[in-house]
């Protein structure tokens, strides 16, 4: 009896704490925000972006525009920051939109934070550095025909998909992506021209296709902490993997194992061209398939 | 002599600022160096920013058509005209200007919107004549129709006002700048200026926004269609250019600001600080910048309302004495809705699990250290546990489970706390036993501990009346109500950890029968005991009589 009746004041308890969680949703005041630059001579653009809660979509514009951005948020929750700087030739543009300090999260229920959106098209006659930092972000990225040189991306809690659709037209050195607790897919990474990738993941599922053009070797670091990891790679690639990692399923069909962890391909001293991937986890698996 | 100083400026400004008119804008209209679009509810706008560091803002807002602020006629709202602006801005957002252009053009507009319209079109479409007449494949088609349009609209009687907004006044901030439109304002120093903004919250930005340099004259550029410091001029002021658009030719002895606008630095340009931009376009076409270009996001703008005399008036929120004391009762009011929350679900928990809250009380007493750490180890832990679960799909199904065990495991533990302070509160304040015993029940302790947890609440919403005088004793109580809140709360938590909601009692004081001091506590009963027997005797002798 005692029981019963202390389950249905724990009930009861539940039920104030979920209750006062229910606020009715905040209204919301959308605004569109466009704006786009002619390419003058610029040589360089450099591209920070940061944006907090909604889609996102990059792609490549039309080659005499510099760049055009097309945004809609709640100006009520979110602010929009663009800068573009330019001194001899070399331009930076910072997108910025982010949360105000004073929005009440508590209205969070119903908020609809997905119809805000940021889409970013970008020249691909000038060379391009890009740097983006997303939170609660479902983002569609098609890097494909840019003139990318470097690239950065780390994620909050985001739905990420990363696509090279064409040839980069440039060599980037680097690639970076961090993914917090988040999923990310990056398909056909062998057009990024990126001789070194780091890829890091907290908690979430990784997808890496590395299909595309390669006419050049390169170096990807994987490192995982929770969640699985699925790498394809194409087969005339010669392909090397050195694993360290802690209770973590490892799947290789088709690679020969060697000493101290390293896995390589069949046609590892044959192919014109090859991939060297230095993969570490904590929790989860990792798979790995050619193509 | 002022009169060739006058023909002299506008000269030069004629020069420097194209006409929008279409003869003159041929020239001028592949110069489009940046497009801007804002549409919302009430406010629809389009900027053009050319690369003589002019622009063109064009705004339809309550019921107004604005052309670089000046009216030039009005719209209905839902109307024709706002219709086919907003279709114009939306395809342009998504496209090109050039591209979306001949449908506003080709849309019919009937009076009385056909004045505004024809405004629009004369002012908008000779600058894009040239553009489209590059690469553009409708380059002829979209020409024909643009000159049509300013054709319609040299006609209409708006052009007149167009005419004006061109060629408006030019005014001289010194004898050698140019500023057409907008609002000069000349401060002999920030400082004072940042003490005053400090109260408010603004300082740190506009000490971020001018690189910390606020000593010195500065001269802010407000609204301004045109802002140009000619080649071969000396400013030596600081220069803060606010939702204007700027060229600088000539140096600058200190930082450039540009918020909302734009800049371009002509070669010959010399700056001697940073250039910074917040919301801004800068462009360097060759000038020298001794300091930095960088940009600063996210500035709020300080409210500056320019009024038809052109005085300023700085908005600046300065709660009064009476909304102070209405803020620090609604706070009282708060800590009080709180206080009595907690007490109802105190007595609950009393009422219902009064021996798990007391074990967890005792080990919160006993064993606090202790506690805290477990309390701090469960908080950090909380998070990577539920990813945890989260991953592993078996488990994902009881997170909700976890959060609200978590959350009543947590209730438990400060209530645990509140009953622990209140248990020594009541030993403290109560040095006779007998009083001690009186009041030696767990309703008793939970509504005193709670009080002297919420206490500083309370103290702090009274101050909070009284901010001016105590604001620090304010701040300071708030802080620390906060951390005792926290503490509390941590080393409740970790209590109910250790005793397993109270079930076991491995870190709690064990139990023991007191070891009561017998003497003192008859000596105390006696004088109770008297007045009893006296009443008791008194009672017999009346039954007797």
């Amino acid at each position: 009896m005692r029981a019963s009746r202390a389950a249905g004041v724990a009930v009861a308890l539940v039920g104030v704490l979920v209750g006062g969680l229910t606020t009715p949703a905040a209204a919301q005041s959308w605004v569109t925000v466009a704006k786009s630059r002619q390419l003058r001579g610029q040589d360089f653009l450099d591209v920070r972006v940061e944006y907090a809660v909604g889609r996102f979509e990059l792609r490549r514009g039309p080659d005499h525009l510099l760049y055009r951005l097309d945004s809609r948020y709640d100006e009520d929750a979110f602010r929009l920051s663009t800068n573009y700087l330019e001194s001899r030739g070399r331009g930076s543009l910072v997108i910025d939109i982010e949360g105000e300090e004073d929005v009440d999260f508590r209205d969070i229920k119903d908020y609809d934070y997905e119809a805000g959106h940021l889409r970013l098209d970008l020249s691909a006659a000038a060379p391009i550095a890009l740097s983006m930092k997303m939170g609660a972000v479902e983002a569609q990225l098609d890097l494909g025909g840019l003139r990318l040189q470097r690239l950065t991306l780390e994620t909050g809690a985001s739905d990420t998909r990363i696509r090279f659709s064409e040839p980069n037209r440039d060599v980037a050195e680097t690639c970076v992506f961090k993914a917090g607790a988040a999923a990310l897919k990056a398909v056909r990474l062998g057009n990024s021209g990126c001789r070194r990738i780091n890829i890091s993941g907290g908690v979430g599922d990784i997808e890496l296709d590395f299909s595309g053009k390669w006419d050049y070797d390169a170096t990807a670091s994987i490192n995982v902490g929770l969640g699985g990891v699925e790498i394809r790679v194409p087969a005339e690639l010669g392909v090397r993997i050195e694993k360290s990692t802690f209770l973590m399923s490892f799947d290789a069909p088709g690679f020969i194992k060697q000493d101290g962890g390293v896995w390589v391909s069949r046609n590892w001293g044959t192919a014109a061209h090859r991939l060297t991937l230095s993969v570490s986890g904590v929790l989860g698996s990792i798979e790995i398939a050619r193509l | 002599m002022l009169k060739h100083l006058r023909l002299a400026v506008a000269l030069l400004v004629a020069g420097l600022i194209p006409s929008p008119l279409a003869g003159q804008a041929t020239q001028a209209a592949d110069e489009i160096l940046q497009t801007s679009i804002v549409l919302s509810g009430d406010v629809t706008s389009l900027q053009l920013e050319l690369a003589n560091g002019r622009a063109l803002r064009i705004q339809l807002s309550d019921g107004e058509v604005l052309i670089d602020g000046k009216e030039v006629g009005r719209y209905v709202p839902g109307g024709l005209l706002e219709s086919a602006w907003r279709d114009l801005l939306r395809e342009a957002g998504k496209s090109e200007l050039t591209l979306a252009w001949p449908g506003f053009v080709s849309t019919e507009i009937s009076t009385p919107e056909a004045g505004a319209t024809a405004a629009i079109r004369g002012a908008v479409g000779p600058f894009l004549a040239a553009a489209s007449a590059g690469p553009a494949a409708a380059a002829a088609e979209v020409a024909s129709e643009i000159a049509e349009a300013a054709a319609e609209a040299a006609a209409a009687s708006a052009t007149a006002a167009a005419v004006e907004i061109a060629t408006q006044q030019v005014s001289e901030t010194s004898l050698s700048e140019l500023v057409s439109g907008g609002l000069v304002v000349e401060l002999s120093e920030v400082e004072g200026l940042a003490r005053g903004l400090s109260r408010v919250g603004l300082a740190p930005e506009l000490t971020r926004v001018l690189n910390g340099d606020l000593e010195g004259p500065v001269r802010i550029v407000i609204d301004a269609d045109s802002y140009v410091l000619p080649e071969g001029v000396l400013l030596d002021h600081r220069l803060v250019l606010v939702q204007s658009d700027g060229v600088i030719a000539g140096t600058v002895l200190g930082n450039v600001v540009v918020a909302e606008g734009s800049l371009i630095i002509k070669p010959t340009a010399r700056i001697e600080g940073d250039v910074v931009a917040v919301n801004a376009s800068v462009q360097n076409q060759g000038g020298t910048i001794v300091g930095r270009l960088r940009d600063v996001s996210h500035f709020r703008p300080i409210l500056v309302v320019p009024s038809a005399s052109q005085r300023i008036r700085i908005q600046r929120i300065v709660p009064s004495a009476f909304s102070r004391v209405l803020g620090g009762l609604g706070s009282l009011a708060r800590t009080i809705a709180m206080y009595v929350l907690f007490a109802f679900l105190g007595g609950l928990v009393v009422y219902l699990f009064r021996g798990h809250l007391e074990v967890v009380s005792d080990t919160v007493s006993y064993s606090f250290g202790r506690s805290f750490l477990a309390g701090l180890a469960g908080q950090i832990l909380f998070m990577p546990i539920g990813l945890v679960m989260a991953v592993l799909i078996i488990t994902a199904i009881a997170i909700p489970f976890y959060v609200v065990g978590f959350a009543l495991l947590a209730l438990l533990g400060y209530l645990a706390v509140a009953h622990a302070a209140g248990e020594n509160l009541t030993q403290h304040r109560f040095p006779s036993w007998a009083a001690r015993l009186r009041r030696s029940n767990s309703y008793y302790y939970v509504l005193n501990g709670l009080g002297v947890l919420l206490a500083l609440f309370a103290v702090a919403a009274i101050t909070e009346m009284l901010y001016p005088l105590l604001g620090w004793a304010h701040d300071l109580l708030i802080a620390s109500a906060w951390i005792l809140t926290w503490v509390a709360s941590t080393a409740g938590l970790g209590a109910a950890l250790l005793s397993r909601a109270g079930t076991q009692r491995s870190y709690a004081r064990p139990h023991q029968i007191p070891e009561l001091p017998v003497d003192t506590l008859v000596e105390e009963l006696r004088p109770i005991e008297h007045r009893a027997d006296a009443r008791h005797r008194a009672g017999e002798e009346s039954d007797e009589s």
